[in-house]
């Protein structure tokens, strides 16, 4: 079993994921890392969704080097890893390539352990994880001892996530989701939906939920997204940038 | 080329590629008298090798069986040395043989061969392999009451019941004796029990005129990459061997299995009753 050394280290390291693709993980895992670095910490993104990444498109950056380059390649990964103009390090992924949709499980853990020689070199590791509930992306949530699961209250939305709840807490006995609810009118619909969720998963799962946060519909963040900012590093005042600072904070305080 | 000689030919294999007797040598021998002279012919059941004893042969007999045969024998001593030479051979053969003489499964040899390929597999695709002991319950009674001959074509009756109810990609080998051993590739502990359990049942109906039904005791293992990832090859066998003796000792007759089986009804995907209570009345505006 190879899983993070965090014991040692003092690094928070975080998993986003949704089971849905569309909802805002991406967007989410940006913002909250900017809201990391302007608490003063040295933050690493690791895009994750080796199938259709697309955290370098959020961002704007075009990356010479990516993750695949590290595992199929032997590129060490500091030459990698990529500054960004939001303030925090990136280790991009690249988009497309068939065969790392579907890693072979020896090369996953080629990712993990060389992921484990750069840990102590950040204070917070936020890995965005693909959509759907693919080995990858179970492995990557497994990794990581902080899994924040982003939902909106679409149907589809719902059950996609339920379902990477389900089957982390069956496989690996996770005990602990943290739940962002995204594009709500107002913070007692997220309190509405995150109550349905945690209802769902006591019930069915006997696994009471974590609440961190909700993100309010907004037409500047897919605006923001249209031209390739950050919303919180050039609004960090406006409501999506409180929100994303509160679920921070959130995540900062949890499990610690 | 005569068809009523077609049966009768040389040793120890005179035929062309098309299957028929070498047509000059039957026409030498049939020139010569030759075919008068055999005293026995034999022919092996698949029809490759043809043996042939003559009381004498002319020179140009002689002179058409070495051009027809890498093998002709012409004195007693010759016979002896060559039979030597064949056993020592055949012993050499059946020491490099994959598979059981008596039973047709793989053997020893390559079950380790093979068990070692498979949990590398899994470290590479992070698939779970699994492995079956299966061993006949009460075998000595069977051959003390019946006799080995008896004994022995009852475990290959049984050895053929239970590779009737595997995979086409499960492997299974005569571990020693009574005992079989069987290589699930890609399956997990769960999946490895269940097709134990049908194993279990196919041999009850075999019946060599016991006091009891005719039964087997299985243990069952997993090399899973996440939790057994550190064990050798021969920690695996004995985590499987020690699932068997367990089964033994509760009686025979029965299952049992290294590690924890996941709940097999929870394991599937998001249920209906799930996705109504999740769907339901989550809009209450």
């Amino acid at each position: 079993m190879m899983n993070s050394r965090l014991g040692t280290t003092g690094t928070s390291l975080t998993a986003v994921a949704s089971g849905k693709g569309g909802v805002g993980k991406t967007f989410l895992t940006a913002n909250l890392a900017s809201c990391f670095v302007s608490a003063g910490k040295k933050v690493l993104v690791v895009d994750c969704d080796l199938g259709l990444a697309n955290m370098d498109i959020l961002l704007g950056v075009a990356p010479d080097l990516t993750l695949q380059d590290v595992i199929f390649d032997g590129r060490d990964i500091r030459d990698v890893i990529v500054a960004t103009g939001a303030g925090f390090d990136l280790l991009p992924a690249s988009s497309g390539v068939k065969e790392m949709g579907q890693l072979m499980y020896e090369k996953l853990q080629t990712i993990k352990a060389t992921l484990n020689t750069i840990i102590p070199e950040y204070d917070e590791i936020l890995l965005d994880t693909g959509a759907g509930i693919s080995e990858v992306v179970l492995q990557f949530n497994l990794f990581a001892p902080k899994n924040v699961i982003v939902l909106n209250k679409e149907p589809t939305s719902m059950t996609d996530a339920y379902a990477v709840i389900k089957v982390m807490h069956q496989r690996f006995q996770t005990k602990s989701f943290g739940i962002v609810i995204n594009s709500v009118r107002d913070e007692n619909e997220a309190h509405r939906l995150f109550a349905h969720m945690d209802g769902v998963c006591k019930n069915f799962l006997s696994l009471p939920l974590h609440y961190l946060g909700h993100i309010i519909r907004d037409d500047t963040v897919p605006q923001s997204v249209v031209n390739q900012r950050v919303l919180v590093q050039d609004a960090p005042e406006c409501p999506v940038g409180l929100n994303c600072r509160s679920i921070a904070q959130a995540i900062g305080d949890w499990l610690n | 080329m005569p068809k009523t000689h077609s049966h009768k030919a040389v040793y120890p294999l005179a035929r062309s590629n098309d299957g028929q007797l070498h047509s000059d040598l039957l026409s030498v021998l049939e020139k010569a008298g030759g075919v008068k002279a055999w005293k026995q012919g034999g022919t092996d059941p698949h029809g490759e090798l043809f043996i042939l004893f003559a009381d004498s042969l002319s020179e140009r007999e002689k002179a058409a069986l070495k051009a027809a045969s890498d093998l002709v024998l012409t004195a007693p001593e010759d016979l002896t040395t060559k039979l030597a030479a064949l056993e020592k051979e055949n012993r050499h053969l059946r020491s490099l043989s994959l598979t059981d003489e008596l039973t047709g499964l793989y053997n020893y040899r390559f079950f380790a061969r093979q068990l070692d390929i498979e949990m590398a597999r899994t470290m590479r695709t992070g698939q779970a392999c699994a492995l079956i002991m299966i061993d006949l319950d009460d075998f000595k009674q069977i051959n003390d009451t019946f006799g080995h001959d008896r004994g022995n074509t009852f475990l290959v009756q049984a050895s053929q019941a239970l590779a009737r109810k595997l995979r086409p990609t499960d492997i299974m080998c005569r571990y020693g004796g009574d005992e079989f051993a069987v290589i699930m590739p890609a399956t997990d502990l769960a999946d490895a029990v269940r097709i134990a359990e049908r194993l279990n049942a196919a041999v009850s109906i075999l019946s060599p005129e016991l006091e009891k039904h005719f039964s087997v005791s299985i243990g069952v293992a997993e090399y899973e990459p996440e939790r057994s990832g550190e064990l050798d090859m021969n920690q695996f066998i004995r985590s499987a061997d020690k699932a068997l003796y367990r089964a033994k000792e509760r009686g025979k007759d029965g299952i049992c299995y290294d590690g924890r089986l996941p709940n097999v009804d929870t394991m599937t995907s998001v249920s209906c009753d799930e996705k109504t209570a999740l769907l339901g009345s989550r809009n209450d505006e």
